[in-house]
């Protein structure tokens, strides 16, 4: 299971790609790619985005599903998700609930 | 310290209003990623985890109270309400928009100050001894070179694009402050034996991947030669560094590849041919430079305060702070005042808006208006009375500022590591915090002594964990991270690179094994006037290693 | 090389033809071989009624053709990737210490905000191989810096009074 991440070009903001080709701030809003030929057209558009200055950056990573939630299955990757874990009042995790 | 004429002035503006275009074609589209990403490092602005970075350099770690105040004040407008000081004595904003780095690089033209060449493939901020100008030991305040470098490498047309960063560190004494021998270029100020003023000159000394102590090129460089000779360097450099392996492209590569006759060889050949040029540097220019880093006219006040000293003996909590965070000043009754960003549990080189305005109003009130990061990731106040010691501790303390561990273990250095970071491969952070809750005791601390540690979240060791007595290497080991601890490292003009010691220890073990290493130190230090750096020297890794591994 | 070259403020029709070694030099045109071709016949061009230009490769020692100087007219520096400054340094050794007088010209993939650097260092024409380049030379886009801290050979600058290395450029 993968989807695709970026930074936002304006103010880098972490952002994954959603369903429709649109870049979402949440990951729980991602579109999840389980095919391989899904994981290269998403790619795809992403590079899109990037040639049209929207995203900066765009890759691929793992994520996996734990009690029914999506979460990246790499500490960087949890850490971009939610914010500094020194930090708990800054990112994504503080605007959260 | 310096102040900018109209030329400097202008010449940051067109420096802001050339950045505002360059972001403007991004925008647009003009300028690719790949093609904006050089230029916008080459002002300091990279791309991280959650956000933009802006990193601002602060010369040779010299500002005043109006400088800082608008730092706090970018970091309350443009940022989340504080700023990271980092070991090359700049200033880090970890949240800033692209869109409004032209506005924040304004801003700061505004107080004299900004973001040119604190990143990218460039000559970086020169760094310089934080105690320069007040140090009782310093032959000449390096600043005044530092400052004469910094204009000559700014927008250099012919060194912008070289194979990878380069560092230059100046230090005014004998006894190293701004660990020159770790740097590309390591300028250490000294005299000839006609008294004549000069650099010892160590080129090629790095951390990163693979850690080198400099070698000396020069015992003596005259210093109207200083330009000549870095040009000369820069352009061996420029021409000959690899550019087929980013890992490899840095100086002291070239410098281990080549061997130091041939470097040296090399460049006193391009140095013949560059001397006596354009880039001789004339008497009077050094002079007017120098007057811009006059001390301050010093009061004749008495050796002790008798204030003071009444004060100390009534507060413990004062008498810690003296005992760590004050450093022998040249005038009498003077002392260099150092203020810890270390709070116990905080992050290393952290400050709010808040505690940067209180520093601000603190060194109008009582340091002569001069402010010194240090690359130990510190404040310090250089020309502070002894007198006023008192009252400056008691606002700092009130303001979370007071922290009397200058040099001791909780004065850690860490690196942002993945908290923030794209390169890293694990957290710094967290493990500084940790450390220095487990001795968050004063009491133990000071027993315990002078103790650098030192934390890096990644092999390329912005943490500068090769040089720390004790160093913490974060890794990643099959999506775990791993903290190698190395022993032995110092920075000083004794430099030399910490030993590793064995295998690495996951993150719930790694303050135990730091607490093993200190209790062993304290075990079989000779006696307590024996720093832990010193029994180390005395009786190797051998102690350190059993009690970490055991015997087998 | 490149069709279209700006020098001198406008954009000039290409005159220099490239030619390989093994092909009879053309007579009274503007031909430029490589830095390797060159050193392995040097008499042979240098004898021919074209003029000749070296194309210089960014590991190519510019000190080699110290012998030849007099004899080109063309130095072309090549960026093949702008990230690779070694150009720079090659036009300041050209320029600065072998006193050539010929045409530096900058070739290849360099960036506009790149050339007021390559003037400072002695480049005096310009082939990018982006059209964008060409497009801001043309108007003199990326050109907001004309205040220098340190000096250089280019002869459109000035120095500041009181401050001994500090350049103002005067035909910006």
């Amino acid at each position: 299971m993968k989807v695709i991440t970026a930074n936002r070009l304006l103010d880098g903001e972490v952002v994954w790609l959603g369903p429709n080709g649109n870049w979402v701030e949440v990951l729980t809003r991602a579109e999840i790619l389980e095919e391989p030929s899904h994981v290269e057209d998403a790619l795809k558009t992403a590079e899109h985005s990037e040639k049209a200055q929207e995203v900066v950056g765009a890759y691929e990573i793992d994520v996996v599903r734990d009690e029914g939630r999506i979460l990246p299955a790499k500490l960087k990757e949890m850490i971009r998700a939610a914010g500094p874990t020194t930090k708990p009042d800054l990112g994504k995790q503080a605007r959260a609930s | 310290m310096y102040r900018y004429d109209e030329f400097d002035q202008d010449f940051v503006e067109q420096r802001v209003e050339q950045f505002k275009n360059q972001v403007e074609r991004r925008l647009k589209g003009e300028l690719s990623e790949d093609e904006f990403k050089p230029l916008r490092l080459m002002n300091g602005l990279y791309l991280q985890l959650h956000a933009y970075m802006l990193r601002v350099a602060i010369p040779y770690g010299t500002l005043n109270g109006k400088q800082m105040r608008k730092l706090a004040e970018i970091a309350r407008s443009y940022d989340r309400g504080y700023a990271h000081f980092t070991t090359r004595q700049n200033i880090q904003f970890n949240w800033p928009k692209l869109s409004d780095t032209p506005k924040i690089l304004e801003e700061l033209a505004s107080v004299e100050m900004h973001a040119i060449q604190t990143s990218g493939n460039c000559i970086r901020n020169v760094t310089a001894d934080h105690f320069a100008g007040a140090a009782e030991d310093e032959y000449a305040d390096p600043r005044v070179y530092a400052e004469i470098l910094r204009q000559w490498s700014s927008l250099h047309p012919e060194f912008t694009f070289l194979p990878r960063k380069f560092k230059i560190a100046i230090t005014g004494a004998d006894h190293d402050r701004a660990a020159v021998q770790v740097h590309d270029i390591g300028l250490q100020l000294n005299q000839n034996e006609d008294g004549e003023r000069g650099f010892r000159v160590f080129v090629g000394g790095g951390l990163g991947r693979t850690p080198m102590i400099g070698r000396k090129l020069r015992e003596f460089l005259p210093e109207q030669d200083l330009l000549s000779y870095c040009e000369a360097i820069l352009r061996v450099y420029n021409l000959h560094g690899r550019r087929d392996n980013k890992y490899k492209a840095r100086i002291k590569i070239l410098v281990h590849e080549s061997g130091e006759d041939t470097i040296r060889n090399e460049v006193e050949a391009e140095f013949l041919k560059v001397k006596n040029g354009f880039l001789n540097l004339p008497l009077e220019e050094i002079e007017r430079i120098n007057a811009y880093f006059a001390p301050p006219v010093f009061e004749d006040l008495p050796e002790t305060e008798s204030a003071f000293e009444a004060a100390k003996a009534e507060s413990r909590e004062l008498a810690n702070f003296a005992k760590r965070n004050l450093n022998p000043h040249k005038a009498k009754g003077y002392t260099s005042l150092t203020i810890s960003l270390k709070p116990i549990g905080g992050a290393p080189g952290d400050a709010t808006a808040e505690q940067m305005e209180v520093i601000a109003d603190l060194a109008e009130r009582f340091a002569y208006d001069e402010i010194r990061v240090s690359h130990e990731q510190n404040i310090v106040f250089p020309h502070v009375e002894l007198r006023d010691v008192p009252l400056i501790f008691k606002i700092l303390a009130a303001n979370g500022l007071g922290e009397a561990n200058a040099g001791l273990i909780s004065d850690s250095i860490a690196c942002p590591g993945l908290d923030y970071c794209a390169l890293a491969n694990a957290r710094s952070i967290p493990v500084a915090q940790e450390i220095s809750e487990r001795f968050a005791s004063l009491e133990r601390q000071h027993d315990i002594g002078d103790l650098k540690l030192k934390i890096s979240g990644c092999i390329n060791a912005c943490g500068h964990h090769h040089v720390g007595h004790i160093g913490i290497l974060g890794v990643d080991r099959k999506g775990e991270e791993l903290y190698q601890i190395t022993i032995g490292g110092s920075a000083d003009e004794n430099t030399s690179i910490g030993k590793i010691l064995g295998r690495g220890f996951p993150a719930d073990k790694v303050v135990d094994a730091v607490e093993t290493l200190v209790d062993t130190y304290l075990d079989i230090r000779a006696n307590k006037a024996e720093a832990f750096i010193d029994t180390y020297r005395r009786v190797g890794d051998a102690p350190f290693k059993e009690a970490l591994y055991g015997s087998g | 090389m490149a069709s279209t070259v700006f020098k001198n403020g406008q954009v000039t029709e290409e005159e220099w033809v490239t030619v390989s070694p093994d092909e009879p030099l053309p007579a009274g045109k503007a031909i430029v071989v490589s830095f390797t071709d060159f050193l392995a016949d040097a008499k042979r061009f240098l004898e021919s009624s074209s003029k000749i230009g070296v194309a210089l490769a960014p590991a190519d020692d510019a000190k080699e053709l110290e012998p030849y100087l007099n004899g080109l007219s063309l130095v072309a520096v090549d960026f093949p990737q702008f990230t690779d400054g070694r150009g720079f340094s090659s036009a300041r050794v050209l320029r600065e210490q072998l006193g050539f007088e010929g045409e530096i010209r900058a070739t290849g993939a360099f960036i506009l905000d790149q050339v007021s650097m390559l003037k400072r260092c002695g480049v005096d024409s310009f082939a990018p191989s982006n059209e964008v380049v060409l497009r801001g030379l043309l108007e003199g886009s990326g050109m907001e810096v004309t205040l220098y801290s340190q000096p250089s050979i280019s002869p459109s600058e000035q120095a500041v009074k009181g401050r001994p290395w500090l350049r103002r450029e005067t035909a910006a």
